[in-house]
This record gives structure tokens, sequence and C-alpha cells, in this order.
């Protein structure tokens, strides 16, 4: 048995929770759970910076935490910042103050990062593939935004980020001086949003399921149920309109939060506990959905998604990288063609752009960006380092690097677009990556692009990739 | 007939005069003859310190009301000044029946018992008042601070509560000094000093009887020595009572330690609402004192004995005359928790039921104290509102914070008349490396729970205590009360949200057992009456028997009236004020109302819904009071292990059976002795529930044979 305490801080709540890892049961059960408000978003949305007497109290509830965490003699905890800290001028100061009042170190995740721990802790919830094996919606209201991620026969098909929260939708409408308690301004805001996102997406399929994150809203199912009950907070107002414009057959709201998202975590990465749900694979059908969102070529996509897996297989001694790194390799496969439906000419930076765009459930900011670069420098000069310093960390660049090798040699073997290689076999061998094909036509094209490619691969492994053609 | 409005205040009786029907009720056991004579004392001395808190709480808030010209009517349709008078006139015939008991019945009796009490030195032997002389001389007049009050001096504080002697000197006429004849009369007060027992035993009189006189006796014998040059022409003692309702103003307070301090202290300044005086007083001393006091002649009490009859407690624990008192009763041990064992083994294996004082404290106590040293346990929590003085639970909430364990105390500041005591313990508490919550703002919390966290093998496990009455091991010798010790996950997880709450964190998405005041113990009250209102109406049977000290709300008496005319049977075991009327035609026929006062004071509060036979039975710290339901942190809990529930029934049961101690309200709301039917032995429950603990064995319990209850009617009770 082991005990895990999370912190996490957000923006309008800060919430412990302790928990209880079983070693026989695999099952993570909550002990103690301690909420308190907060003012950061208020802060932010008002003033741009949070307040002394704010960050005060943020202090005393995180030693009240402390305090709480020593009690259980808990073996490890964590203790995470939602990204909207990050709005306030003042956010590095908070940071530190929150360092030498309680000795809590905080990490700030970025918005990706702690949708996808909301998104594993529901994932962890004993009938969630249930759930998810018709079609739901997965939303997140949070206190400056929304997210809805679409899943449709066990796959995600897409998630999308809406710019409404409670906080700043409630003080949006005081600004506009508009009664809280009538709350059907705030209906049509909402209203006009969703109305978007369910004609692209939903078309006309109601959804079997909404699933409500966050632990705050278990009180929301009976709002939404008794739809003519007064409803007083923002919050009900939101799961309300998303009720009545999603249409779901069903709402289920399993009360779990980030908190529950950060035990999880830390339990599959400690090995305490093996994930029910396959996320790597989210996250593949996820780029997928983007890719056909922009009518890129399947045939050449599936093409080259094997042979960087395979390449990457092969390699797997010599470039050091892991299972993660594969996931990513195959997401720069997929999407490394998507800004061609924009423009063909410029479609290195439209590439760029769409992936910076599209949210993928599962990847955090940083891996979204590398898959974004290596795919824009596939088309265009690499720069060096120095360019991206401000961006990434050098061990980042090598990633990209390698990852750019990788792409370069599958693509060439499939130049034309038109799989002509088969039983490919592949393996390294006296410093030479030996690539045993079968070709049913012509392999000028690829045979030419090659050479090109090999070199670079050559530069950045040491290794050459070398063209073996079986007849 | 016209339609019956059961909102009418004409059904409803006021709080006060309740409480002083109640007051009437314990000073009716000290004439019962059955009793020993210092048991019958003791009964004196209870309704005198009740009444001087209800003066200093209740009559004053009404004064206070009164002053601010507040004149909304109550309950039962009274205004504030309209209730004084009657206080007034209720509280004088109840002060008249004390002192006629006293004088008449009780005094003699002790005279034959051997022990005398002289109320005028004037009747002591010589040898007598050679002992007294003398005792005066060494012992009291070291401590005496005679004032006086003249042009040049102002009129003395006189402090709340303590007894005075108020004497008019002339100077004498050889004296350097003296003025003209006639009018040179001065008046002066002297404190009866607090720190000297208030009795003193005198040498045995030619019979052998043992013979006391009162302090201020002897000071008054002696009053002489303290003014030489004066002649001393009148004397006598008085006593005031003063306005001690205070409300601390906690948004502004910034360290509500400092606040309460600050209020203990002017808690002796308050407007006098009271003065007690000698009813032989001279008629120019009281107009002194009566003018300086500003007092109105209404709150002039003339007392036909000694002033202020507590020291009757005192009296009652002298030395030897045990044929006096009733054989003491030892509380016996829970058959489940022998002492020395391990309290948490054993509640592991089931929920455990505390009745106390038939059944011993020390499992409460030996809960926190095992626990200050058990290695596994993490964490201690608990709230104290009343607690002992050198109480064993403070000491071990102290021990375990300094062996590492987390502890979090809420201490109650605002438990009023303890503030003073409460404040020692908390800082003590504080020092030790506790947690301390110095309580809630705006809410007074009043529930009773302990937490204990403890690290198991298999995973955290949570012990937990609720009880109805404080965790105090004095009070728990004499008051009735119940508590349940469980490690169930559904209370333990209730218990550290409810921890969580009263740091000031967020309420929890959602509560398993426990049921909260403010927060929804009302309504939940009310669905459970009305659950059973359903029930009757669809023609099941439906049955509430409620036990509490106090029901004055007026929200749960409308939804009981409403349940009586819908057919719902209602046994109310009321051990003080019931604003609740019974036997009124379209209003209250199926409410029956008894009420028990016994050698202990009933505390429990116990409620029983009998919910179509899946019968719900609750404990809980609060009773049916707008203060517990609105104003108070209060927790209520099922009972639901079945052993547990049939015991809990037992005690309902007995209870309802009393024909001892018990009394019933009749129609014209006053109470009447329930007497048992002819040719029946009179049986007690509180007599009941001694003889049951001492087998030691589990009570038999035909309640699940029968599963009714036997209500008394009109016909088998008697009036005295």
């Amino acid at each position: 048995m082991k005990l895990f305490a999370s912190i996490y801080i957000g923006s309008y709540e800060t919430t412990m929770k302790i928990f209880e890892i079983g070693k026989q049961q695999k099952k993570i059960k909550t002990i103690d759970t301690i909420k308190a408000q907060s003012d950061i978003i208020r802060d932010v949305l008002n003033y741009g910076r949070i307040l002394p007497e704010t960050i005060e109290k943020l202090c005393r509830v995180l030693n009240d935490m402390r305090r709480a965490i020593e009690g259980y003699k808990v073996d490890s905890f964590s203790v995470v910042a939602g990204p909207n800290i990050r709005q306030a001028d003042n956010s590095l100061i908070v940071l530190e103050q929150i360092k030498v009042q309680t000795g809590f170190s905080v990490k700030v995740i970025s918005n990706s990062e702690q949708r996808f721990l909301g998104y594993q802790a529901v994932a962890a919830t004993e009938d969630f593939e249930e759930l998810i094996s018709d079609s739901a919606v997965l939303v997140d209201i949070g206190g400056v935004s929304l997210q809805i991620t679409l899943f449709s026969k066990g796959k995600i098909i897409t998630t999308q980020h809406l710019s409404m929260g409670t906080v700043s939708l409630s003080e949006n409408i005081k600004k506009i001086g508009i009664v809280v308690s009538s709350l059907d301004q705030i209906y049509e805001m909402i209203y006009k949003e969703l109305e978007v996102f369910k004609t692209m997406f939903l078309r006309d399929i109601h959804p079997k399921y909404m699933i409500l994150l966050g632990s705050q809203i278990g009180n929301a199912i009976d709002n939404v149920m008794g739809l003519s009950s007064q409803l007083t907070k923002v919050e009900d107002y939101i799961v309300k309109t998303l009720a009545e414009t999603l249409m779901p057959k069903n709402v289920v709201a399993p009360g779990v939060s980030v908190c529950d998202g950060m035990a999880y975590h830390f339990c599959y990465n400690k090995k305490w506990l093996v994930a029910t749900h396959d996320f790597d694979n989210d996250i593949i059908t996820a780029a997928w959905s983007i890719a056909k969102r922009y009518d890129s070529y399947q045939p050449h996509l599936k093409a080259l998604f094997k042979l960087s897996g395979e390449i990457f297989d092969a390699m797997k001694k010599y470039h050091g990288l892991g299972k993660r790194q594969r996931v990513i390799m195959q997401c720069i496969a997929i999407l490394h063609d998507c800004g061609k439906y924009i423009s063909l000419a410029d479609a290195s930076d439209c590439s760029y752009t769409i992936i910076m765009s599209s949210e993928i459930l599962g990847l955090s900011h940083k891996e979204r960006e590398i898959i974004a670069t290596t795919v824009a420098f596939n088309r265009k000069p690499l720069e060096p380092y120095e360019n991206l310093s401000d961006r990434f960390t050098t061990e980042e660049y090598l990633l990209i690097l390698k990852l750019l090798a990788i792409l370069k040699v599958a693509n060439a073997l499939d130049r034309s677009h038109k799989q002509k290689i088969k039983n490919v076999s592949m393996r390294v061998k006296d410093k030479e990556l030996v690539i045993s094909i079968e070709a049913n036509s012509s392999l000028a094209l690829e045979k030419g692009l090659f050479k090109k490619n090999a070199d670079f691969f050559q530069e950045i492994f040491t290794i050459k990739p070398v063209l073996k053609e079986n007849k | 007939m016209a339609k019956i409005d059961i909102s009418d205040a004409k059904y409803y009786d006021n709080r006060e005069l309740s409480w002083l029907k109640f007051e009437r009720r314990v000073l009716n056991e000290a004439t019962n003859k059955e009793l020993p004579i210092l048991e019958r004392l003791k009964f004196v001395s209870i309704t005198s310190s009740n009444l001087d808190e209800f003066f200093m709480v209740r009559v004053a808030s009404l004064k206070d009301m009164e002053h601010a010209g507040y004149t909304k009517p109550d309950i039962a349709g009274m205004t504030p000044t309209e209730q004084l008078i009657a206080i007034n006139e209720k509280t004088r015939e109840l002060v008249d029946f004390q002192y006629n008991t006293f004088n008449r019945s009780l005094t003699p009796i002790l005279k034959d018992k051997g022990i005398i009490i002289y109320e005028k030195y004037e009747d002591l032997n010589q040898e007598q008042l050679k002992f007294m002389d003398s005792f005066f001389m060494s012992q009291v007049y070291p401590v005496l601070t005679p004032m006086a009050f003249d042009a040049s001096r102002p009129f003395p504080l006189i402090r709340n509560k303590s007894l005075n002697i108020a004497a008019l000197i002339e100077k004498k006429k050889d004296s350097v000094g003296a003025g003209a004849e006639g009018d040179d009369v001065e008046f002066a007060t002297v404190q009866v000093p607090s720190v000297l027992p208030r009795f003193v035993k005198l040498p045995a009189d030619e019979k052998g009887h043992d013979c006391f006189i009162l302090l201020e006796q002897i000071i008054e014998r002696n009053m002489d020595k303290l003014f030489l040059n004066y002649n001393v022409v009148a004397a006598s003692p008085y006593r005031i009572m003063r306005n001690a309702d205070f409300n601390i103003d906690e948004e502004g307070a910034e360290d509500l330690l400092i606040e309460i301090e600050k209020q203990i202290k002017s808690r002796q300044w308050g407007e006098v609402i009271r003065l007690e005086v000698e009813a032989s007083i001279n008629k120019r001393l009281l107009a002194i004192l009566k003018k300086n006091l500003g007092v109105n002649e209404i709150d002039i009490y003339k007392i036909k004995g000694p002033i202020d009859l507590t020291f009757l407690m005192k009296l009652y624990g002298i030395e030897g005359h045990s044929e006096l008192r009733l054989p003491g009763f030892k509380p016996q041990e829970n058959p489940r928790l022998r002492s020395g064992d391990k309290i948490f083994d054993e509640i592991k294996k089931g929920d455990i039921l505390l009745h106390h004082p038939y059944e011993t404290f020390d499992p409460v106590v030996d809960f926190i104290a095992q626990a200050a040293f058990d290695p596994q346990v993490l964490a201690i929590k608990q709230t104290l509102y009343r607690v002992s003085g050198n109480s064993p639970i403070i000491a071990s909430l102290a021990h375990a914070a300094e062996n590492g364990k987390q502890v979090t105390v809420l201490v109650e500041l605002k438990a009023r008349f303890d503030e003073e005591n409460n404040i020692i313990w908390a800082k003590k508490l504080e020092k030790a490396g506790c947690h301390v919550i110095y309580g809630l703002v705006g809410l007074k919390t009043h529930c009773k729970i302990a937490l204990v966290v403890r690290r198991e093998e298999d995973g955290i496990r949570r012990y937990v205590h609720l009880g109805t009455g404080n965790y105090n091991d004095s009070t728990a010798k004499l008051y009735t009360d119940c508590g349940m010790l469980t490690c169930r996950e559904s209370y333990g997880e209730d218990a550290t949200a409810v921890f969580n709450m009263l740091s000031g964190y967020s309420e929890p998405a959602s509560w398993n057992k426990l049921v909260l005041a403010p927060l929804w113990l009302r309504d939940t009250f009310i669905n459970l009456i009305d659950r059973e209102i359903n029930n009757a109406k669809d023609g099941r049977e439906a049955v509430i028997v409620a036990k509490m000290n106090s029901l004055c709300d007026k929200g749960i008496i409308e939804k009981l009236y409403e349940a009586s005319n819908a057919g719902v049977k209602i046994h109310l075991i009321i051990r003080g004020i019931c604003c609740l009327r019974t036997a009124i035609p379209g209003v209250s026929e199926n409410i029956h109302v008894s009420s028990i006062v016994g050698t202990y004071l009933e505390h429990a509060r116990i409620f029983y819904f009998y919910n179509n036979g899946l019968e719900d039975i609750y404990m809980g710290s609060a009773d049916w009071m707008p203060r517990n339901l609105d104003r108070r942190v209060e927790i209520m809990f099922p009972v639901e292990d079945s052993i547990l529930k049939s015991k809990v029934k037992h005690i309902l049961d007995v209870q309802l059976g009393d024909t001892l101690k018990a009394y019933e309200m009749t129609e014209d709301g006053s109470y009447v002795r329930i007497k048992p039917s002819r040719g029946k032995k009179p049986v007690g429950a509180q007599d009941t529930f001694c003889k049951e603990a001492k087998r030691s064995i589990e009570p038999e319990i035909d309640f699940f044979k029968k599963r009714t209850f036997v209500p008394i009617l009109a016909n088998e009770v008697f009036d005295e």
C-alpha cells in the first residue's frame, strides 16, 4: 500500500487529494480531499496579475495541505499549477512566493497536459471503454476555457478548445452589467459557439454519452435532469446549455479531476499501476482524424506510417529513443503533408500552423511543437540550433533532427506516392542500414531522392541507409 | 367547525415558561420522600444554579430586547415584556416553593438526621460562638475588604453573583469627629469572600449533631469589628445578577481569543437584572441598594432563608452520613471493551454502542489515549466543547502531538460560561504542537466527533467516535448520553470531510451517512417526518419516537402537528423545554410528551422513525431548537448495525415505560407524574439501565417480539 498526494492549483480552486494505492487491488482510492476557492483567474482577468492577498490566502491553504501531507506520511506527492497562472504578469513572483512560504516547488503545466491529466482520470474509471464504445463527448469545463473531445467507436475524432470558462463568462457578464441570476445571456454566448462545433463535427449524431470532467460538477447532473430547477451557478448553465445543444442521451459525471489524473500519471510512470486505456492509440487516431480532415492522401500516409515505424525500430540501438518518441514519429508521418490542403507551395508553414492549432489529447504542447517543427523542416532548409534555442532545448533539437532523418528516408521510399515497394525488411549491418525491398515498377524517382536524404541520415546517425532491390 | 390553523400561537408554549416548568419538576425531586435527605438537598441546589444561569442568559436577553424596543412576539405570541412579566411571576412561585421546601421539609429532616445548619448566629451555644469568633478573626477578617459609600466615595462595584453584606453604620458618639445626632448614617458593603467555604463546621452541640453555620452569619455577627468607630445599625446579605449574555462581534474580531477574554472581563459590569435580599432587610438599606444598583422594584426578590442555595451541593459532599445519600453507582464496563483491551481491534469487529453513565466513559478516553501512543496512528481530530478540569483527553491529545501524530482540535470558545476554561486548554494544546481551531465565525461548533486515522497493512482505516454528549469525563458520570464507535468506511469518509469543513474548506461533492447542521439537518428531519406522514396517509403504520433535551423549533413542531393530524403516533421524551402542546383536538391528539427527571441528567438525543417497518434510528448532538438546527454545527448519525439498533430501541422502550421518574404533559400544558398501573410497582428507566449494566449482559429485548411501543394512557396517570 502506498500513499500519494496531489495538489492542483487551478484558476479558481486549489485541490488536494490523498490517494491510497493498493498493490493487490490495482486501484486508486481517495482518502482525503481538501478544496479551497481561490481568486487567481479573477485577479488575472481584472488586474492582469495576482494580488498579494490572493497569494497570501493561497499559501495559507497550501501550508494546510502540506500539514495534511505530513500527517498522512505520504510516500510521494506532486504539486502542479494550471496554465492560467502563467497569464499573470507576476507569475514568476507568485511561484517564488509559494516556494518561500510553503516549500513547494510548483510545476506549471500547459493546457494540453492539464486536459490530458483530467482525461487520464476519466479513462481510468471502470466503465470508460463502454462509454466511448458508441459515441461520446468528453467535456472539460475550466475557469477560462472549455474543451470538448468527441469519441466515436472507441476512437478520438477531435478535440476542440472553446474560450468559455466559468469564471471568464461570469466576469464578462459582470462587465456588461447583467445580473448573474438572469443568465440567458450566457446561454446565448455558449450556444453560438457550440453550434459551430455541432455542425462541423457532430453533424446529426446525438452522442450517447456526455461525460463531465471535474469533481465539482457532481451536482450538475441533477440540474440537467431537472432543467426547470433554479440554476444559480454559471457552471450549471454551461452544463445545461451543453446538454441542450449536443443532446446526449445520457450524462455521466464520474467526479474525477486533475488531481486524480496526477495520481494515475504518477502510478503509471512508477509502474505501480498499468493503464487500462491505450492513450498512445488515442494520439494516433486523433492524428489520423486531422489528416483526414485536411484531405491528405491516405495511401501515402499509410505507407509512410509503416516505413517510418520500421526504420525507427531497426535503428533502436542507435538513436536511443523510446516508446513515446515512436508515437511522436508516427504522428509526424501522419501529419507531414496536412498543409497541402491549404497551399501546395507553402505546405511547410501551413502544416506547422495546422498542427499547432490542433489539439491532440495526450500530447503535451512541447511534443506538438516538436511534431510541427519536424514536419516543417521536411520541406525547407534546416535551421541551426541557435535559431531555435528560444523554443527548444538541445535534447529536443536533437530529437527533431533524428525524427526528421527518419521521416526523410521513409518519405524517399514512397516519393511517387504510389506505394511501389513491397516486402520491405530492414537491418543494420556494418554502419549501414540495409533496406531490402521488392518493387513492381521502376524506382528511378525514389532512388534519386534517396541519395540526398540518405546523406542527411548518415550525418545524424553515422549510419548509411542503403537500398537493396530484390528482384 | 372553524378550520384549525396549526401555526396559531395558542397551540404553542413559551420556551421560558416551559423551562420554568422543568425547573419545577427538578424541584419536585426535593419533595420526594423516597429519596435520602442529602439527595433531596442536591435538587434544591441544582434548581438554584439553573435559575442563576437562566437569569443571566435568558432573562438578560429578553431585557436587551425590551430595551431595544423589540416587540415581535415569540412562538407563543408573547412580546418580550409580556414574557418578562410572566417569568417574574412564575419565578417567584418557584422560589417560594423552593424555600418552603427547604425550610419546612428539608431542614427539620436534616436536623433529625443529625445535621444542623444554623441560619442565625443567635441560636448558637457559647462554645460555638467562641469558635465562630475566633474563626472570624483568624480566617475571615484578613480577607475582607469593607467598602463605604458616601458623598466622596462612589458606589462600589458589586460583582456578579457574589454574595455581599450591606450595612448601615453610624459614627459612635464618643468618637473623634462625631457629627450631630440623627441623619449621620452611612452605607457600607463587604463581599462574602468566595475563597472561603460558604459554610463552616462548628463544634458539635450537646446532642452530638454535626453543626454548620453560613459564612455570612459569621461576618454579620462580627460586623462591628470592621467599622471600629461606628455602630452597625443594620446588616443584611444580598446578591445581584447581571446581564451576562454577550454577543461577540466576530466579523471584526481579528483574534477571537482576545475578544472573548475582553468579554469575560466586561461580564462583571452588565446591567443588574435581579437583586436578592433577605426578607427581613432594613427598609432604608434596601432603598439605598435599589437606587444605586439601578434595580426595578419588580426585579427584587425577598428571600425567606439563606440567599444562594447552591452551597447545598457542597453540603451533599460532606464527610460521613453516607446513609443520607443514595449508594453511588459505579459505571460498568462495556461488555465489548474490558479495560486493557485494544480498542481498535475491537471496533474492527463491529460497531460499539456506549451508554453513559451506566457504562463507563473510559473507552472514549482510551480511544484517544491509545491513539496517542499507537505507532500506526497518523492523525487524531476532535471537537471539544466543554471539557473537564484536568481532562485526560486533553492530556492524551497533547501526548499524541508530542509523539508526532497530526492532531487537529476544534475548541469551541463560545461554549457559554466555559470560555475562560476553554482558552486555557486551547493554549495548552497549541503549545504541545496541536493544530487548534477556535470555532467558526457565526456558528457554534456543538457536534461531538473524534476521528483517528490509522495506517494499517491493508490501507488507511479511520475510526470514528460519534456522541450525543461532550468529551467530558466528569459530566459523563452524571449525564446520560450515547456514543458509537465505528470504523465503517462511509462514516470515516464523512468524518474526514467534517474536519476539512471545520478547517474552512469546501464541502465534498457528496456525503455518505452523517447529517450536518446548519446544512441540511433541518431538511432531513422534515423529510423523515414527511415520510411517516405519507405512510400514515396511505393507511400504513407510522411511528416517531424522539428523545431530546428541548423542543422549541416552530417549523418542526408544525410538522409534528401535521403528522399527528395524519395519524402518525408520536412519542416525545423531552427532558426540558417543550413548546409543543399535546392532546389538542385537531392539532396534537396523537402526540404524547413525557419527561424524565432523575438522578442523572437526561442528555441523549435519539430519533426513531418506523419507516414502514424498515426502522431508521439516528442519534446526535442536536435538539429540535432553532439554534441547533440553524446556528450550530451539529451532527446526526444513523445507527445501522442491527444489534446496536435493537439496543437503542431498548433504551427508548425502557424510557417510555418509566413509571417512577417520568412526567407527562397534560392538555393544559402542565406536567403530572406517570404512575404505574394499579397493583404494579413503579419502574424507573435509570434504575433499569443501572441494573442491566451491572448484570453486564445484553439487555433482554422483548421489543423484537412486539415491535411496538406501549403508550401510557390518561387513565393510568394520576396527579400527586
